[in-house]
């Protein structure tokens, strides 16, 4: 470990491990644009209609890889705008119906680039999948070995207890329960469902 | 459970042979149902969500994961079996008997240990089975072989391997970040993790230390991939220590939701510090914390904290974020908090 350790601080990294009193922390650049909202585009995606996609960027051309999604093969990942769309339709840019503040979509967004992180697998059947016989109280996402589209946008939120799809009992897909899971499997909610139903629509134009 | 099927669908069924190494009919996708579909079998079923989804039938192939989710755990293994060992299937239809076959607690047989050595076998399913399976301690071998892979089976076998063997795993670590420009992105992550989560770290302060060291370092460097700067962040959060959320608050690395969000995660430990008599610097980290992410429940203890301070600058500044707190806080996540 030592000898990545000298290797990387070289530089000199200068840790301001004491904060002095009149330090000031420069406010965090909270999330800005549509950061931390759910995109979608339309199209049929191995049999669910419309795909959706995190913002990681304040708007859709901010960078070449704009959003976080799970592409359908692969893992979660950031991506492209035109990947995202797969030669689609962007359809809107929605929000949970409890409005975040810029500090709730930081969070968001770190938790996207943590499933990121995770490197979870595409799953047609559930919205998130997990091991339920080992799982604790909450799915950490560490723990979830595969996802679907949807459910990206539904941890996410509901990770920060945004509300998506659901019933009053099981509308928490963090919440780790056979049950739980279940109930956010197959087409009983799907993208297009899930953004027309339970999100907000911010806009149609592009994000 | 998913009974939410259109009874307005057209019914137009029509079984299809659709051949293949099972030999199986599948429905039409032209018009299905639900009890159409109960009445195939598993195979037709796995074949029918298939061709469907091929065929962008966006309904029959809901109704026919619905089905098969009611399937999830009567479904005949060894359909399971030869479908996942059967290329003319989506990876996607593959993926899912991979999790029928392995998951939900159910131990590895010799079927899946086959695939897993199975050179010809896909590394993303390789990958799937490492991911979802539970693995016993007499797979540590079989997981160790993988673990020093580069790739996504190597990620996925590090992970597993520092579920059941963390001796072995935290000495793969150490190997590979002592010697980082042989490794990939994904060593790094997995290594990175592997060490956090096998606890060991959290009981001995010295070398958490020097991991924290090197993990502010990797978030720090530039030259390393957002990957690697990402794991590093995120090993630092998890750790869920008050030195190693103190080290990366005072490293200021460049990217505000990283660190808000590791700030988040730690809001309890950075509560913590605070009980007692805090010192000034153990004070200032959270009000600099709070000032890159404010989270409500911490402005208690910094009002309890304000009183035993006798610096007016601090005092000043804690005062503002409080304000700050007030207005934009977040709420903690008692999620984060879950051993």
């Amino acid at each position: 470990m030592k000898k990545f350790l000298v290797k990387l601080m070289a530089p000199a990294v200068a840790l301001a491990l004491v904060m002095t009193a009149t330090t000031t922390a420069t406010p965090a650049e909270a999330a800005t644009g549509n950061q931390g909202y759910a995109v979608y585009r339309d199209g049929v995606f191995f049999g669910y209609t419309w795909h959706s996609a995190f913002l990681d960027d304040p708007h859709w051309n901010t960078t070449s890889s704009p959003v976080i999604h799970q592409a359908g093969s692969g893992y979660v990942t950031w991506a492209s705008w035109s990947s995202f769309l797969g030669g689609k339709n962007y359809v809107g840019t929605y929000r949970p119906k409890t409005a975040a503040t810029s500090a709730n979509r930081d969070n968001f967004q770190y938790m996207a680039r943590l499933l990121r992180n995770e490197q979870i697998g595409y799953n047609v059947a559930y919205q998130v999948y997990y091991d339920t016989s080992t799982v604790g109280t909450w799915v950490d996402a560490s723990e979830v070995s595969s996802m679907r589209c949807d459910g990206v946008v539904e941890y996410v939120y509901e990770w920060y207890g945004f509300r998506v799809y659901g019933s009053d009992t099981r509308w928490d897909v963090t919440k780790g329960d056979y049950w739980n899971r279940d109930a956010h499997g197959g087409a009983a909610v799907t993208p297009k469902s899930q953004a027309q139903s339970y999100l907000t629509l911010v806009t149609t134009s592009l994000p | 459970m998913f009974k939410s099927r259109n009874p307005a669908i057209t019914l137009v069924v029509a079984l299809a042979m659709i051949g293949g190494a099972i030999g199986i009919g599948a429905l039409s996708v032209a018009r299905a149902d639900g009890n159409e579909l109960q009445r195939l079998s598993d195979a037709d079923v796995i074949a029918t969500m298939d061709k469907a989804a091929l065929a962008h039938d966006e309904t029959l192939a809901g109704q026919a994961v619905d089905e098969l989710i009611n399937r999830w755990e009567t479904a005949d293994r060894n359909v399971l079996l030869k479908v996942a060992t059967d290329s003319s299937y989506t990876m996607e239809t593959r993926s899912i008997m991979i999790d029928m076959l392995v998951g939900d607690g159910a131990q590895l047989t010799d079927a899946e240990r086959a695939m897993l050595v199975d050179t010809d076998f896909e590394p993303e399913l390789k990958a799937r089975i490492l991911a979802t399976a539970t693995f016993s301690a007499d797979d540590a071998d079989l997981l160790a072989d993988f673990a020093v892979r580069s790739d996504i089976v190597g990620f996925q076998a590090f992970k597993k391997l520092t579920e059941i063997d963390a001796t072995r795993a935290e000495m793969l670590a150490h190997q590979v970040l002592a010697d980082p420009q042989k490794a990939s992105d994904l060593q790094i992550s997995a290594a990175l993790k592997s060490l956090v989560r096998t606890g060991s770290l959290n009981r001995d302060a010295a070398a958490r230390s020097e991991f924290v060291l090197l993990a502010v370092g990797i978030a720090q460097d530039r030259a390393a991939s957002s990957e690697v700067r990402d794991a590093a962040v995120f090993a630092l959060a998890e750790l869920r220590e008050i030195d190693a959320i103190t080290a990366l608050i005072g490293a200021r690395i460049e990217d505000p939701v990283m660190m808000a969000g590791a700030i988040d995660q730690n809001y309890d430990v950075l509560a913590k510090s605070l009980v007692g008599k805090p010192t000034a610097a153990q004070v200032a980290t959270v009000v600099t914390a709070m000032e890159l992410h404010p989270v409500k429940d911490l402005a208690e203890p910094l009002r309890q904290a304000r009183t035993t301070l006798t610096d007016t600058a601090l005092q000043n500044r804690l005062d503002r974020v409080l304000q700050l707190m007030e207005t934009e806080g977040v709420d903690g996540n008692i999620k984060w908090t879950e051993n």
